[in-house]
Formats: C-alpha cells, sequence, structure tokens
C-alpha cells in the first residue's frame, strides 16, 4: 500500500476494500484455526479490519499490509485468550496460543482440532511458519515477509518442522 | 494422540477451503464503516522542557548503557551468548559504544576484528555447551554479518583485497555455523576491489610509458625495415626493366643480322 495518505475518503475506502477483499478470507482462517470457534473467528476478523481501517483514517503509514494485518489479529487473539482466561498469560507467552476447547463439534472443526494439534506439538518457532505453508500454501519470501524475519531462517525453520512433524506422524 | 500423513494433509485442505461467505464479508464491512471513529487522544505536552532529549533514542541507548554498566548488569551481558537476554545488550549497545570510545582508528580496525573473533569463540561456546539452536545461530548470524560489514567499511584490507585474519575468522565461524546462517564477505563474492596505492599506480603509469616507448621504437624499426625493402624492390624492378631491355635489344639485333642476307638474296 502506498504510504501517502489517500487524500479522499473515496480513495481510502477503495484501498480498504482492496486490502479486505485480499485478506479477510486469510485472517478468517487464521483466527478459525487460533480458536477453533467460528463465532469468535468471525468477530476477531471483523475486529481486525475494525482497527486497520481505524489505522488508515489516523494516516498510519502502513508499508507491508499482510504483515500489519496479521499482527493486529494475532495481538487480537491473545487479547481474546487473556479475557477468557482460558490459559495463563505465562503460558501463552511462552507456548504461543493454546486454544481453548471448541464449542462446535462439525467435522471441518475437528479436522481443524487434529491439524492444530499435530502442529501445537512442535516448538513456537515452527508453528505459525509451518501453519503459513500448508494451510496458506505461502512462499518463504512471503512468509518471512509476513513475519518479518529473513527468507534464510523460514527455510530453516520449514525444513526442521515438516522433519519434526514427520516424526510425529505413525 | 498420533496422526497419519494423510489425515494431516486432509485437514489442512479442508482449512484451505474455509473462507467466509459474501454476506458475512459484506456485513463486515458495513459493520466496520458504521462505527463511528474516535479521534486520537492528542497527547499531552511534558511539562518537562527536556523530556524530547530525553526520548531520543541515542540519549536512551546511552543512559541505559550507563546504567548497565553501573549496576553490573554490562558485565552480564558482556559474557552472554547468542540467545541469551542480554546478548541484544552486548552486540547493539556495549559493543558499539566500546567502538565509539575508541579514538585511534587503527586501534578501531583493530577491535572490529577483535569482535569477529569474538563471535567465533561465542559459537565454540555454545557448540561445547551444546547449546546451538536457530535462535542462536540466528541471532549470532545477525551480530557477525554487522562485524563484517563494518570491516568491509575499512581499509583493513591489503592491495589484494585480502586480511588472512578475517578471512580465518569467516572460514571458523562458517565451519560453526549451519549453511543458511554463513557469512559471506564482499571478497568471497569477487566485489571486494580495493583501491591501489599511489606507488603502486606510479609504478603501473611507468609500465605503461615504458611499454608505449618500446612500442614506438618498432613501430619505427618496422617502418624502416619497409622503407628498405620498398628500395630494394624498386632496384630489382629497375635491373628487371634492364634485363628486359637488353634482351629486347639483342633479340633485334638478330632479327636484322637473320633478315638482312636473305632480302638481299631475295633482291638479286
Amino acid at each position: 500500500m502506498e504510504s501517502d495518505r489517500p487524500k479522499h475518503s473515496n480513495e481510502l475506502k477503495v484501498t480498504f476494500e482492496s486490502l479486505f477483499a485480499e485478506y479477510s478470507d486469510v485472517i478468517y482462517r487464521f483466527c478459525l484455526y487460533k480458536t477453533s470457534d467460528k463465532n469468535i473467528a468471525h468477530d476477531l476478523t471483523q475486529d481486525t479490519f475494525m482497527r486497520l481501517w481505524k489505522s488508515m483514517n489516523t494516516g498510519a503509514e502502513i508499508e507491508k499490509p499482510k504483515q500489519y494485518i496479521y499482527q493486529i489479529a494475532r495481538n487480537l487473539v491473545i487479547d481474546y485468550y487473556k479475557k477468557a482466561k482460558a490459559v495463563s498469560l505465562d503460558s501463552l507467552e511462552e507456548d504461543g496460543f493454546e486454544a481453548r476447547e471448541t464449542s462446535a463439534g462439525s467435522e471441518m472443526l475437528s479436522e481443524l482440532l487434529l491439524l492444530r494439534d499435530s502442529i501445537d506439538k512442535l516448538e513456537q518457532d515452527y508453528r505459525e511458519v509451518l501453519y503459513m505453508r500448508f494451510v496458506e500454501d505461502m512462499g518463504v519470501e512471503e512468509i518471512a515477509d509476513t513475519l518479518g524475519v529473513s527468507p534464510n531462517l523460514v527455510s530453516v525453520r520449514i525444513n526442521r518442522g515438516k522433519k519434526k512433524l514427520r516424526e510425529l506422524f505413525t | 494422540m498420533k496422526i497419519k500423513e494423510e489425515e494431516f494433509n486432509k485437514s489442512a485442505e479442508i482449512l484451505k477451503g474455509v473462507r467466509l461467505t459474501k454476506a458475512e464479508k459484506s456485513a463486515m464491512i458495513s459493520n466496520i464503516y458504521r462505527t463511528e471513529i474516535a479521534p486520537e487522544p492528542s497527547p499531552i505536552a511534558s511539562p518537562f522542557i527536556f523530556s524530547s532529549l530525553f526520548m531520543r533514542e541515542k540519549v536512551m541507548i546511552a543512559l541505559a548503557s550507563l546504567v548497565l554498566i553501573l549496576t553490573g548488569g554490562g558485565y552480564a551481558a558482556a559474557g552472554s551468548l547468542p540467545g541469551d537476554p542480554l546478548y541484544g545488550i552486548k552486540v547493539n549497545v556495549l559493543e558499539p559504544l566500546a567502538l565509539q570510545l575508541t579514538f585511534d582508528e587503527t586501534a578501531k580496525d583493530e577491535y572490529k576484528i577483535e569482535l569477529l573473533k569474538r563471535r567465533v569463540a561465542e559459537l565454540q561456546e555454545l557448540r561445547l555447551n551444546a547449546n546451538v539452536n536457530i535462535a542462536s545461530e540466528e541471532e549470532s548470524y545477525h551480530a557477525a554479518e554487522k562485524n563484517i560489514t563494518e570491516l568491509e567499511a575499512s581499509a583493513v584490507y591489503n592491495k589484494n583485497g585480502v586480511n588472512v585474519e578475517i578471512e580465518t575468522s569467516v572460514n571458523t565461524y562458517n565451519s560453526l555455523i549451519s549453511e543458511p546462517f554463513q557469512l559471506e564477505t564482499k571478497i568471497m563474492k569477487g566485489r571486494l576491489m580495493p583501491e591501489m596505492e599511489d606507488e603502486d599506480k606510479d609504478e603501473e603509469d611507468n609500465d605503461e610509458e615504458k611499454e608505449e616507448t618500446s612500442l614506438q621504437k618498432n613501430t619505427e624499426r618496422i617502418e624502416e625495415v619497409v622503407t628498405e625493402a620498398k628500395k630494394s624492390l624498386d632496384k630489382v624492378e629497375e635491373k628487371i626493366k634492364e634485363v628486359e631491355g637488353t634482351i629486347e635489344g639483342e633479340a633485334n639485333e638478330t632479327l636484322k643480322e637473320t633478315t638482312n642476307p636473305l632480302t638481299e638474296s631475295l633482291s638479286f
């Protein structure tokens, strides 16, 4: 996204809506993966874009929108768990996001739990990288850009994470 | 609970297909636009005149360093290894500070090389403690890369772009770290072209002059030889013409001598 703030509110809306169209599903999947609850994922996605819209209106310069939107969503998931008190803050900080039990019992959510249980058995360093690789089909450069780390590090994490994941399979 | 790889892939595929419906998206957009955006509260000016000064990054770093040194935290940070919480302070605060406090340029260069050697020693210690992981390797790599960049900006390479101490340290470092984190110096990439010393330049200029004089002499000599050859060729041509003339004259004489008696006998 261009760094200059669009002067006209219509321009701002066009930019915002293009970002929404591009990333709303991605963020929804991410929130669903983290919370295993469709309603909460829906709310968190809306809140994410609400914050983005607010930032854009206050003239914030968003150089890397994808990284920025992911970061908002991540923060909102943490806030959600803090409020829900499902897990302790210490555990969140040390182990990443531990999702609470799902209230919905659809097949999709049980598959989702299966996936997340496998990935969550790995160290924190590998979880998001593998999620982005396997679920979002993102490339190394894209993951590096989104997480704000070097492509080298992402490559190493993907390879080692895949190896560790294979050890988990029967 | 162990799962099969196929189950894992299936789950990933299912999640990939999860999307918001058009209706959900439209509702979200409407909700977002309907929500009034409260103006950001304007920052309250500090009553302290120097507050902005204290907020400046460099001042903050210097203050933090001072506090660290005074409280012994600096000592703890100085002994930290990649992956330790205080390592960032060591490589981003203490070492640059020490470099800034070194005023002699030669001493500065020596210190920069010393820092690179320190990165190697840290890796060796990590390996000794079996404490090498991605995070520590990455932290070490960033610190070492920074050292290399600073070294390459200094005049610490000889005229061939080599500094044995640096190259040895880099090679040792690379042997201790995973491949993605191995260092690449400009000389390794073939980009470091050190500027020649003036003396070398003069020598090269002299060589060029000598070469030029020699070339000129050779050209002159060749021109002389060509001229001489031309002269010889002219002489040969003259001789040929002379011989041709002689042969023609003699042939005419012989012809006359043969035809005259014949004419006389025919006329009676």
